[in-house]
């Protein structure tokens, strides 16, 4: 796959960051989301994770898909915060209780459906290793080949985890039902 | 491939999850965080330039597909097929579009020739009655992220697909406020429409530049409008007052290349660059127009993006960093026009064109 240097064409580079986000950013957030459950937080990452990749498309080869691509940096970003002094010490869920202007009232509503949404839930309990690979298997629609490029590990790998995560949110699942049934 | 059994279950309940929406907000926040960043740095920035040999390939998904959206059309009432695709191409009225052929290396196009101006170009509207606009839920339960509207042959003969095109626009819902904020090329309805019947049409807008609010719903008030394929002789009236001028800038402009910035399993992501210099005596504010790109056969370049098949594409135009609103009589600018298509036929030979149209007059 060619890859030309584009040099100084600011406006077209900026176009180009512009139509990613278009198709991705839906695809980054989420994805950020599932790792650190905090909404500011998944914002801060996701914009980390497109100026990475607008600064960085020369290492781009266009091996995996820009999607594959965003959704590998956006890994390892929400990787390193969870092993970050901070991810461990800061209250950072503070800031949600805070008055809010009209926007960021609209997104509360996002934010409080999946807060109760049970396969939010469930997902968000999984351990980080099967929880990233259900969420690019059924939320992001990665085939298990595309989620070894994603999180560089292998497809057998993928797959054992995505059996492990379906045993895991079915376990959850019965009990929740036994729980509902006294 | 994803195994079968209980796998459905888990798949439809995953789909239902509510997701969080990626705003406009949050992408002017990156975007003016990268004009920062590359502000104090030279930018390093590489794009994936189509191969000659992959370019028809590529292009051939967006034969007879309407820009900047994935068309949804649901058509009730009906269950003929559509007819076979004509042959008729019609030619820019007042001019010759400049074009250039997108397969080649970026360069100066010497089709750089003036595009209509003055006078614009003279349209047709389409024995089409379009009522019930609204927005609807594609899926139960889910955001208004579909426009429906109901469509009426009011003419006397069967309308073919590909004898009509339309335009649809969001204008902003609060009263007083002009213009339009979004704007697309639309496909009629797939099925042909005999005399007086009527089909549901349907079309969910794929791109997040769309005004939605934070559940998803569309939240503008849409506008629909269809029109004849080819264009209206210059003179020529329509026999019942519907002929329609829409009124192009004074502008010379050329497209300069296109780069693809993504792909996926139902479409593509490009980018448009073209170079506009200011014809006029008066400034042009980018607000005022929107950008209408298309592609023919380069051995045919006087089609129009009114005749039938013919990818078209409509987008507003957002003015680069070296005129941010206005472009000053004389001065030249280089926009990046950044558009989603679908995937549909093949083209047997590509040249993209550009024209931009004053928006007060040509939205319906």
């Amino acid at each position: 796959m060619g890859v030309t240097e584009w040099g100084a064409d600011r406006d077209g580079a900026e176009a180009l960051l512009a139509s990613w986000m278009e198709a991705y950013g839906a695809d980054v957030l989420n994805f950020a989301y599932s790792y650190l459950h905090n909404y500011h937080l998944a914002q801060d990452v996701t914009q980390d994770v497109f100026l990475r990749a607008f600064q960085h498309a020369a290492s781009f080869r266009g091996e995996s898909s820009v999607k594959t691509w965003l959704l590998s940096i956006t890994a390892n970003r929400c990787r390193d915060h969870l092993r970050s002094w901070s991810a461990k010490h800061e209250l950072y869920t503070l800031d949600e209780q805070d008055p809010k202007p009209a926007a960021e009232r609209t997104e509360q509503v996002v934010l409080d459906r999946i807060a109760q949404d049970e396969v939010w839930q469930m997902v968000l309990e999984l351990p980080v290793k099967y929880r990233e690979v259900v969420v690019l298997y059924y939320f992001r629609d990665l085939s298990t080949k595309e989620i070894a490029e994603a999180l560089d590990a292998t497809e057998e790998a993928i797959r054992t985890r995505l059996h492990r995560a379906r045993s895991l949110l079915r376990q959850r699942m019965e009990r929740d039902t036994r729980e509902a049934s006294w | 491939m994803k195994p079968p059994g209980d796998e459905e279950r888990w798949e439809k309940r995953f789909r239902a999850a509510p997701e969080l929406l990626f705003t406009e907000e949050l992408k002017e926040r990156i975007l003016a965080a990268a004009r920062a960043e590359s502000s104090q740095r030279p930018l390093r920035h590489t794009a994936r330039r189509v191969p000659r040999r992959h370019l028809r390939g590529w292009l051939a998904a967006f034969a007879g597909v309407a820009a900047a959206a994935v068309m949804v059309a649901a058509v009730w009432g009906t269950g003929a097929k559509p007819g076979p695709p004509e042959g008729e191409t019609a030619a820019v009225a007042d001019g010759q579009a400049a074009s250039h052929h997108v397969a080649g290396p970026v360069q100066q196009s010497p089709l750089m020739a003036p595009v209509p101006t003055g006078g614009g170009i003279r349209l047709k509207l389409a024995p089409l009655a379009v009522t019930n606009v609204k927005t609807v839920a594609s899926t139960p339960g889910g955001p208004r992220d579909t426009v429906e509207a109901t469509l009426v042959n009011t003419g006397t003969t069967t309308l073919q697909k590909q004898d009509v095109w339309g335009v649809l626009s969001f204008a902003p819902a609060a009263p007083g406020h002009g213009g339009i904020d979004w704007v697309t090329a639309v496909d009629g309805p797939d099925a042909p429409l005999a005399p007086g019947q009527s089909v549901t049409w349907s079309f969910r807008p794929a791109t997040q530049s769309v005004p939605k609010d934070a559940k998803g719903n569309l939240v503008d008030a849409p506008r629909l409008a269809f029109y004849q394929s080819g264009m209206l002789n210059t003179g020529e009236s329509g026999p019942s007052g519907d002929a329609v001028m829409w009124s192009t800038a004074d502008v010379r402009a050329s497209v300069t290349g296109l780069t693809v910035s993504a792909t996926w399993s139902t479409g593509e992501a490009f980018v448009v660059h073209a170079e506009v210099t200011n014809n006029s005596d008066r400034p042009l504010d980018w607000s005022g127009v929107f950008a209408v790109i298309w592609f023919t056969d380069p051995k045919q370049p006087g089609v129009a993006f009114t005749a039938p098949d013919v990818p078209r594409f409509f987008t507003l135009v957002k003015g680069p960093l070296t005129a941010p609103d206005q472009l000053l009589p004389g001065e030249t600018a280089s926009l990046s026009l950044p558009l989603v298509g679908g995937p549909a036929a093949n083209l047997p030979n590509l040249s993209a064109h550009v024209l931009l149209v004053d928006h007060s007059g040509a939205a319906p």
